[in-house]
């Protein structure tokens, strides 16, 4: 139950934790280990000294990091400074995180020790906002590219670590409401440009609520943080821990690879993360029974979750309950839920593939057919959701917004907003639903959300290119893609030369593994590009990396 | 028996010749987290060596990798 008591906001419950236990372990990044106390002085000093230098609370702070102590400490900093979040990533390419500064319209920019070199670039011609902050750094950047960035940083106001960090007068925090943005996030679009998904207050503590309860939450539990901060997957990561007094234990990218020893050493007792890790540790036979005991809960959600799978984790982390989470972004996190039981879900299973489940309490979803009517019971049809997560709509996009939150007029609930998850689901008799692919082209790769216009939209772009196609592969049964391979046709092309350019484009997930340069593209019987006579022309996928021998 | 170099080329699909030793995980786009999988099982194939949980998360560099195989083989 969405509670919305004056003052009650993402922020809230972490503040009165720290002032209720400074001293409860908060999060753990590599060697440091920081208390609630700790982190909520550094975020409420910096975000003092970001309002003082703009004279007014903050709408949106920008964040240029990654699983590091300023990346999380400058997430805490927007939300003191009564300022939405923009996590930006530093390892996208230039020109992306430049086009999401600029449709952010951010009035400051946290900015993290490894990301300093990209300030000249991505600064240049004045994008950006009047106030940066560099937390990492006191005194002349040392960097070959300083001059640069020094004059990207001329006629801006630059708060360096000693300025941060000094001790200020206690500002009172800026007040916020439910319906203020709580966080801006960016995903693939399928124009080309990434789209902004403004996340309020209100969405946010709905979700928070509903998950607090159910896996009955409290300070002796220690999560695992495996989410990129620009995947909002991650919100769930480090907010739900710090709304309950819990610690928040941050993973380096090569530790996913083999995270049970990590899970067993800082005994976790919550796991959450993409099937493809536990896809990858099967491969390596690292998924073996018995290696995580510490876990109560082991938590899945961003693509879809094979029964192999869930049956290895299960014999992984005896101890702990395996739930599949589902939900776009648009719906704050995860919307539905399958609670894991050997007796019972193998049975629900479709494609080899464990259900979505339910919907959480107070959400509504229904099956709409193409005629844009509730198909028949347990017929398919794409998922609407409506309910306090779903968001208000897209970042300064009103005509998507009007495309895809819709009212639920045709489907007898006028009152309801819906939005549409371009999702194929059918409901099963049990009450649970079970994902049947997309309805468009959007696909998920090593969990990522990717519109292929937007990868197709990148390789058109390149010089000599005239159409070009990109496809999912390889593809895992479980319809999960580890990669992408692109279809190009043109004149004079190297494939090398037009992957070194979509580079400069597109964040590595999106980018090909392969690129096929064809004379033409192959067209269907109704004239359009024929992505599916593409597919088929790649080699057969490799074995399937799930063993259900383990 | 196939360079060293040669192996790790192939896996990550780049160009031989910038396989350096300090060339690392997630250095280059195409050392990410699946081709550092399968660059762990070639090297098994290739050297008869065993790489459990501990040594994938130490084997992140070229140099650590060179240093490994000289010392198995």
């Amino acid at each position: 139950m969405l509670d919305r008591e004056a003052g009650r906001s993402l922020r809230s419950a972490f503040l009165e934790i720290a002032a209720a236990s400074p001293g409860a372990l908060a999060l753990v990044v590599g060697d440091r280990e920081l208390a609630y106390g700790e982190l909520a002085a550094r975020a409420r000093t910096w975000a003092g000294h970001l309002v003082e230098q703009l004279g007014r609370p903050a709408a949106r702070i920008g964040v240029l990091g990654h699983r590091s102590e300023i990346a999380y400490t400058g997430v805490l900093a927007a939300l003191c400074a009564g300022a939405a979040f923009v996590p930006l990533n530093p390892t996208f390419p230039i020109d992306r995180t430049r086009a999401m500064l600029e449709a952010a319209d951010v009035d400051a920019l946290i900015v993290d020790a490894g990301a300093t070199a990209q300030l000249g670039a991505l600064l240049a011609g004045g994008v950006g906002p009047r106030v940066i902050a560099l937390p990492a750094h006191d005194g002349a950047i040392d960097h070959p590219t300083a001059a640069t960035i020094g004059a990207a940083l001329d006629d801006r106001v630059v708060l360096r670590a000693r300025a941060l960090d000094a001790a200020s007068r206690t500002a009172p925090l800026p007040p916020v409401t439910p319906d203020d943005v709580a966080y801006l996030l960016f995903t693939s679009g399928s124009t080309g440009r990434p789209k902004g998904v403004p996340v309020t207050h209100g969405n946010v503590l709905a979700f928070l609520d509903h998950v607090a309860a159910r896996y009955q939450i409290d300070a002796r539990d220690r999560f695992s943080q495996t989410f990129e901060q620009t995947f909002d997957l991650s919100v769930f990561d480090l907010f739900l821990p710090w709304s309950r007094g819990a610690s928040v234990h941050a993973f380096r990218p090569i530790e996913l690879l083999a995270p049970a020893r990590v899970v067993a050493r800082q005994e976790l007792t919550v796991w959450f993360s993409v099937p493809s890790i536990p896809a990858l540790m099967t491969k390596k036979g690292f998924l073996r029974p018995g290696i995580m005991p510490t876990l109560r809960w082991s938590l899945f959600c961003g693509e879809p979750l094979p029964r192999p799978i869930a049956e290895a984790w299960q014999a992984a982390a005896p101890g702990s309950v395996v739930e599949n989470l589902y939900g776009p972004t648009e719906l704050t996190i995860a919307c539905l839920q399958h609670r894991w039981s050997p007796d019972t879900s193998p049975a629900l299973c479709h494609n080899g593939l464990v259900p979505i489940g339910r919907p959480y309490p107070g959400l509504t979803a229904a099956v709409v057919g193409d005629d844009g009517q509730a198909a028949a019971p347990g017929e398919a049809g794409e998922l609407w959701v409506s309910g306090p997560q779903t968001v208000p709509g897209y970042w300064r996009d009103p005509a998507t917004t009007a495309a895809r939150f819709v009212s639920g007029e045709d489907l007898g609930a006028p009152e309801r907003r819906f939005y549409r998850t371009g999702d194929r689901v059918q409901r099963l008799a049990s009450g649970d639903y079970v994902y049947l692919g997309r309805v468009d082209n959007q696909v998920k790769v090593l969990g990522y959300r990717v519109e292929l216009g937007d990868v197709e939209a990148a390789l058109r772009a390149c010089p000599g290119v005239v159409d070009a196609i990109a496809v999912p592969w390889p593809v895992e049964p479980s319809g999960a893609a580890q990669g992408l391979v692109g279809f190009v046709a043109g004149r004079d092309l190297d494939a090398a030369t037009v992957i070194a350019a979509v580079r400069q484009a597109l964040p590595d997930y999106m980018v090909p593994r392969d690129l096929h340069v064809l004379p033409e593209l192959p067209l269907n019987a109704n004239g359009k590009l024929d992505r599916r006579a593409l597919a088929d022309r790649l080699a057969t996928p490799p074995a399937p990396v799930v063993s259900t021998t383990i | 028996m196939r360079p060293l170099s040669d192996l790790i080329a192939e896996q990550l699909r780049i160009p031989v010749a910038r396989v350096r030793d300090d060339l690392s995980f997630g250095g280059i786009p195409e050392w990410d987290s699946l081709n550092h999988v399968n660059l762990m099982t070639a090297l098994e194939q290739a050297y008869g060596v065993t790489i459990d949980e501990d040594l994938m998360v130490e084997l992140i560099d070229v140099r650590a990798i060179r240093s490994f195989v000289e010392g198995a083989t």
